[in-house]
């Protein structure tokens, strides 16, 4: 068994070394195929991190009425919580609001005398709701706009904040869009590629595959060397796109920094902590892909 | 050794390669099969090492019923005979010694064994002094006699060689013809499959006549009549 391995290990490498440019070429494409994967699962971070900044900052501003009193405020704060779409809603009472004004204006001398002139607080309590996704925003404005909380809200401020959570809504649908198309585009050139690259290296090897046949090798023992070929074409593909994308990260990522001010992305620490679940499952891909192909690839000539 | 009875092999849609065709041979024989091209004795090789499988009939090897053999058991048939095409089948990157070696290699054979009996069967075909030439640098004899070699290596009960001569001058020819009679007196049983009226008149054994896929004569000590 394991003379038996050996000798399927050797000649896999025979057939490497022989067919230098052809295993330079497969292992190019290969690597071709899955730098396009990886761009896509790059454009899919930067997107996802500029949407949660994004999204942190977005809340809706509910604005109630003076008159309305903090108990029902707690109550419709009570209601929005029950909502699905809720992560959180913070409180601001009367008091609170009255505050943030006065700390937002204090450098207008003339706001606060007229505030003071007025002798009550004229400020409502505040909801500030936060979503769990942007796209639930409208969701939760529809809720607050139901006539019976008519009389009671002043104002909501979301309006600002829709066309930004939109935009970044739309752009990341296309992000999506294009990128499952280039997948798939080089995907099914991958797979086309990958296929002839075998056959060809297949080819090139049909007097041994006849003779094996010949003098009674087995079938495994004769797929063997291809199946190996495709393991060390796999492999080597995956270690070298590694290889480049986190080069590229190195490169890219003052750039990064630079477009994204203020937004914590480091494209390293995202691979470095997905690196065995990114890296492991295009090997798996790649393997099972190249080995199917060189399986049915080989069958052909399996017939002496 | 050998037991074909009423085999008969159509390719598609209906093309009948040999039919109802029965002979068997005896262990240690040595049998020429005769006749023209196209008259299905290649087809009788391709039944005998399994490369085709019989329409009708039985085809048995050393008693094993080979009529409806499995693909996963076609190798283990494939040790116990050597065979011998006119097309080499030399692999030209690997060294006389290498190809012999080779088709131990493949079937998983010590290091050890492959030491030894490499060396011993290219003794036999005269090649010990030639181990380390390729195929281009051999002469149409030397390179047959290589593939004799390899066919040797699984100390084979039956040895089947279809045209070796095809491709080689008189001289070659009666090499070749040489090594097989060797190889025959060491028991192993021989099938010859040619159109060498020479060689066959020669050698002075049983011989099978075939013409249109079947059956025309079966002579002890024969001679190509055709």
């Amino acid at each position: 068994m394991f003379l038996s391995l050996a000798r399927v290990s050797k000649l896999a490498l025979q057939q490497f070394h022989r067919n230098l440019w052809l295993s330079i070429a497969t292992i190019s494409l290969l690597m071709l195929s899955l730098l396009s994967i990886n761009l896509i699962i790059v454009l899919g971070a930067v997107g996802q991190a500029a949407k949660l900044a994004v999204q942190d900052k977005i809340d809706v501003s509910v604005y109630f009425k003076s008159k309305v009193d903090n108990e029902q405020v707690e109550e419709i704060r009570a209601d929005l919580l029950k909502l699905n779409e809720v992560s959180a809603v913070e409180y601001i009472p009367k008091e609170g609001s009255l505050a943030r004004f006065k700390e937002r204006h204090k450098d207008d001398p003339v706001i606060l005398e007229s505030l003071q002139e007025l002798n009550e607080n004229p400020f409502g309590a505040t909801l500030a709701v936060k979503a769990k996704d942007s796209e639930q925003y409208p969701r939760i404005i529809a809720f607050l706009e139901d006539a019976k909380y008519e009389d009671l809200i002043e104002e909501k401020n979301f309006d600002d904040h829709e066309f930004v959570i939109k935009k970044i809504n739309a752009l990341m649908r296309n992000i999506r869009t294009f990128g499952l198309t280039v997948a798939s585009i080089f995907g099914l050139i991958a797979i086309l590629v990958v296929i002839n690259t075998v056959r060809v290296a297949v080819y090139t090897h049909r007097g041994e595959i006849g003779v094996m046949r010949l003098v009674g090798a087995s079938n495994w023992f004769i797929r063997g060397p291809f199946l190996f070929e495709a393991l060390i074409f796999s492999f080597t593909a995956t270690v070298l796109t590694a290889a480049v994308v986190y080069l590229g990260f190195n490169f890219a990522q003052p750039y990064l920094n630079n477009l994204f001010e203020g937004i914590k992305l480091s494209l390293t620490s995202y691979y470095n902590s997905n690196a065995a679940t990114i890296f492991g499952l295009q090997f798996l891909a790649i393997f099972f892909l190249t080995a199917v192909s060189s399986f049915f690839a080989v069958r052909r000539y399996l017939k002496v | 050794m050998i037991n074909l009875h009423n085999v008969t092999k159509t390719y598609p849609p209906n093309t009948v390669a040999i039919k109802n065709v029965s002979f068997e041979v005896k262990p240690g024989e040595f049998v020429s099969i005769v006749g023209q091209s196209g008259t299905g004795k290649s087809t009788v090789m391709k039944l005998l090492i399994a490369e085709e499988l019989a329409t009708e009939g039985q085809v048995k090897i050393g008693g094993w019923d080979i009529t409806r053999i499995r693909s996963a058991a076609v190798p283990a048939l494939r040790r116990q005979i050597g065979v011998v095409f006119q097309d080499l089948k030399l692999l030209p990157s690997m060294t006389a010694y290498e190809n012999v070696a080779f088709a131990l290699q493949v079937v998983g054979a010590p290091s050890q064994r492959i030491s030894e009996v490499v060396p011993q069967v290219l003794k036999i075909v005269g090649l010990e002094d030639k181990t380390d030439r390729y195929p281009i640098q051999l002469s149409g004899g030397e390179a047959q006699r290589v593939v004799i070699a390899r066919a040797l290596v699984h100390r084979p009960k039956l040895f089947l060689a279809d045209e070796p001569t095809g491709n080689l001058d008189t001289l070659n020819t009666r090499e070749i013809i040489d090594i097989l009679t060797k190889i025959n007196s060491f028991g192993t049983t021989v099938v010859l499959v040619t159109h060498n009226r020479e060689v066959v008149n020669q050698l002075r054994r049983r011989v099978i006549a075939m013409d249109h896929g079947e059956i025309i004569s079966d002579q002890e000590n024969g001679k190509y009549t055709l």
